[in-house]
């Protein structure tokens, strides 16, 4: 099959999600800041709909693209590699999504939240964007590419913003800085809305509020027992602050996320009936693996009190950001978002990792890492041998996929899980025997 | 029958020793330092004008197993590239550098150099951060790296590297540049003089010997070729895309097949010796060379740079076909591929698009594959 533009648009996939989720929210959520997690993602998306229908611009981008932007400019947006995992999972279509993409030429290598976007696109289940905006997320090279094929399905123009791989340095920043100012540039003159700068610079103050909260949520869920997070929903707090980025939306989110882990901290209450095992989550779980997330924490009393992708900021680079200077403040967010920094240097990601394991507390890492991605993937055992030489703890580390069952199902991970149970069980006897 | 040209012969004994080649052993010997570069982006000038060796870390010439590798890089997703360079690097076959000078180009590469200091005792400099966008903001921000690199080489050996050292680098290099820009040119011609095996193992050897010695080498062929008449017969006319390959045994047993490789797109092949370095400040001209490059590799934006390239290259080399060798986990090739196939195909030019491994031999399915792309053009082409 050939790289063609894709004429015909059909949204019907796209709409049924939007009821799926509707089912969800009303019928399975245990925490308040679930339901308000799907409530936020149904407006979203009804959002999308709403303006590709009446002609207003709408932009799509990948992941880490600071979206305080659309805020300030009044634009619509949607990052298509955090929505399409869940269309696809949602409405069960991995399969024919998959499949569209290889049929491009995207072979099985490339981790499928990035294959999920060009097979959404190339089936024309996407709504057509006025723009795509991808970014290089540091050095993923994934998302540094798959903006032009997006591009090209769609025939709509494309910016890439260049991020460097060292975080913190002035030289960083500037660049960082520089590309947005492009950024910006580029999404005035496609979608013809001018950016309100007094709104960036309010936008900029509202990310800094849900960075505060999830400092805070990152140490009550580190020092708690037991552990007020109900697990699995690390994730949706980061999908929020990437969605609703210099929103009230997700301040209100973020701070429902923490006043929720507050009342179970005063009630001395967790999610998981008896608390076990106190693990660290060094990746996104699988999609989909609702179940076995349900048995690790009911069943099993397997809780993750960390989880750095989610929850861990560096502190002393979050007192540099000033909201008056709002371009170089998103500068530093997009390397602030803990979730980035494990597709950067791995020195500061591992530290991250075993620093939260030691404030933790914890039994023993899990690593889901996604089989297909060569930062986190790469480095597993790396990881590993500083988790137990520095923390004195056990990984578990498995071969998965965000998506794609075929390197695991949820039966291979569980009997996979079970037998870390049993080395915790018996690390736990050796060190009460001791 | 094809002569045998002698300074082929002289140039496959650079080769033979690997990976600690005969000059290098001979540089070695003298006291003098060795750094190891991965990555074109790497500016060799720099380390040359320190007065040290720079060598190229690649795989030799032929598949090797790569237990030790897998242990650290997993398999499944880190390139064999980057696996076939950590196995010789925990196996000590490296041992003879005295530090490596890497960049940022992948994903492969960053985890490879950073997985690489926790196991085995070779220092890495910092590594030298390549934006992925071609552009002025982005050739000031590289420009900034490439002092640091400058900086950390003086820092790390206790050595000042100055303007007039790296002026004559930079004309040394050059030099090698005119001469391959001469034999590429030779290429063009219905009976090339050279066969793609061929131009693999000259350019193999340029990273593993001391530049003035190969400038030599190169000057000497160029010379045998215009006394001997060397002429390989007019057979249909490839090119080798992909992302690096070392095996000219690949491409002399695909050249088997009654066809020539006349042109590449790897970055150990035409991306690395493509453009001169013009005059000006030395560090900014080297920067501007390396960053802002006409034949980009795959992991750059924007990507239209690297489809016009490729089909510029395709008319003015006349080429029937190009073979598109992905490596498995490469996935700045993977993604840029369906970007340009497709235009090139519209051209005129067939793509084959197929998985190897990193110093994988010509056997098996792929063997089939080529041998059937082949067949396909040899119905088309009229020699």
């Amino acid at each position: 099959m050939k790289l063609r533009k894709v004429e015909k648009i059909d949204l019907t996939k796209f709409e049924q999600f939007i009821s799926i989720i509707e089912q969800v929210r009303d019928h399975h959520c245990e925490a308040r800041a679930e339901t308000m997690f799907y409530d936020l993602m149904i407006k979203l998306f009804r959002d999308v709909l709403s303006a590709v229908r009446e002609g207003r611009p709408f932009i799509t981008n990948t992941m880490s693209f600071p979206t305080e932007i659309y805020a300030a400019m009044g634009i619509t947006g949607l990052e298509i590699d955090m929505a399409t995992p869940f269309l696809d999972v949602f409405l069960d279509c991995e399969s024919e999504i998959f499949e569209a993409a290889a049929g491009l030429g995207v072979r099985t290598e490339i981790c499928s939240p990035q294959r999920a976007p060009i097979g959404w696109m190339a089936k024309g289940w996407y709504p057509r964007p006025t723009a795509v905006m991808h970014t290089s997320m540091d050095q993923c090279d994934n998302l540094s590419q798959t903006g032009n094929i997006l591009g090209a399905l769609y025939d709509v123009p494309v910016f890439c913003v260049n991020r460097p791989y060292r975080f913190w340095d002035q030289k960083g920043v500037d660049l960082m800085t520089g590309e947005l100012q492009d950024a910006v540039a580029f999404l005035e003159e496609k979608t013809g809305y001018k950016m309100d700068w007094d709104k960036l610079e309010e936008a900029a103050r509202l990310t800094l509020k849900m960075m505060e909260i999830s400092v805070e949520i990152s140490k009550l869920s580190l020092t708690a027992r037991p552990c007020p997070v109900k697990a699995g929903t690390g994730f949706f707090i980061h999908w929020i602050r990437m969605a609703y980025a210099g929103r009230q939306e997700g301040v209100d989110y973020c701070q429902a996320f923490l006043d929720e882990m507050k009342e179970h901290v005063a009630q001395g209450k967790g999610y998981a009936p008896q608390e076990k095992y106190r693990l660290i989550n060094l990746f996104t779980f699988p999609m989909g693996q609702h179940e076995l997330i349900h048995w690790m924490e009911k069943e099993v009393g397997a809780v993750f009190v960390a989880e750095p992708m989610y929850h861990h900021y560096n502190e002393a680079e979050l007192a540099k950001v000033d909201p008056s200077k709002p371009l170089e403040a998103l500068a530093r967010y997009y390397y602030l978002e803990p979730y980035q920094q494990f597709y950067g240097p791995l020195a500061e990601f591992s530290d991250m990792i075993v620093n939260d394991a030691i404030d933790g507390g914890v039994d023993g890492a899990i690593n889901f890492f996604n089989i297909k991605c060569r930062m986190g993937g790469a480095a597993a055992r790396a990881i590993k041998d500083q988790l137990k030489e520095k923390a004195g703890i056990p990984t578990l580390t498995m071969g998965a996929d965000m998506m794609d069952l075929s390197p695991a199902t949820g039966a291979d991970l569980k009997k996979l899980l079970e037998q870390f149970f049993l080395i915790l069980d018996t690390a736990k006897k050796k060190t009460a025997a001791a | 029958m094809t002569e045998t040209l002698k300074t082929l012969e002289e140039i496959r004994k650079v080769n033979a020793s690997f990976p600690f080649s005969e000059p290098a052993r001979k540089w070695k010997e003298q006291g003098k330092k060795i750094v190891g570069w991965i990555c074109i982006n790497v500016p060799e000038e720099i380390i040359h004008a320190a007065g040290m060796l720079p060598y190229r870390i690649t795989g030799g010439d032929e598949e090797i197993t790569l237990d030790r590798a897998n242990e650290y890089l997993f398999s499944g997703s880190t390139c064999s590239y980057s696996r076939t360079i950590l196995e010789l690097q925990l196996r000590g076959e490296y041992g003879f550098l005295d530090c490596i000078a890497a960049a940022t180009p992948c994903e492969g590469v960053i985890r490879l150099a950073e997985v690489g200091t926790h196991y085995h005792n070779i220092p890495i400099l910092p590594l030298l951060d390549i934006p992925r966008k071609i552009n002025e903001r982005a050739y000031d921000y590289y420009h900034g790296e490439v002092v640091g690199l400058k900086k950390n080489l003086e820092q790390f050996f206790g050595i000042t590297i100055t303007d007039a050292a790296l002026a004559n680098s930079i004309a040394v290099y050059n030099k090698t540049r005119v001469i391959l820009q001469k034999l590429y040119d030779m290429m063009k011609k219905d009976t090339p003089p050279l066969s793609g095996a061929e131009m693999m193992e000259i350019l193999n050897a340029a990273v593993r010997m001391p530049r003035e010695d190969y400038n030599i080498l190169l000057g000497n062929l160029l010379k045998e070729i215009e006394t001997t008449g060397r002429a390989l017969p007019a057979q249909p006319r490839l090119m080798i895309s992909g992302a690096v390959l070392n095996t000219s045994s690949f491409i002399k047993g695909v050249e088997s097949l009654g066809v020539n490789i006349v042109a590449d797109d790897l970055c150990n092949g035409s991306r690395y010796w493509w453009e001169q370095v013009e005059a000006g400040e030395p560090v900014r001209a080297l920067a501007r060379r390396h960053l802002l490059a006409q034949c980009p590799c795959p992991r750059t934006n924007p990507q239209h740079m690297r489809s016009e390239w490729l089909m510029e290259t395709a008319r003015e080399m006349r080429l029937d076909g190009i073979i598109a060798l992905t490596m498995r986990n490469c996935a700045p090739y993977i993604l840029n591929l369906p970007m340009w196939k497709t235009k090139l195909e519209d051209q005129g030019t067939p793509v084959l698009d197929l998985d190897i491994e990193y110093g994988g031999g010509f056997s098996g399915q792929v063997r089939t594959r080529i041998e059937a792309f082949v067949e396909m053009l040899s119905l088309e082409v009229e020699i």
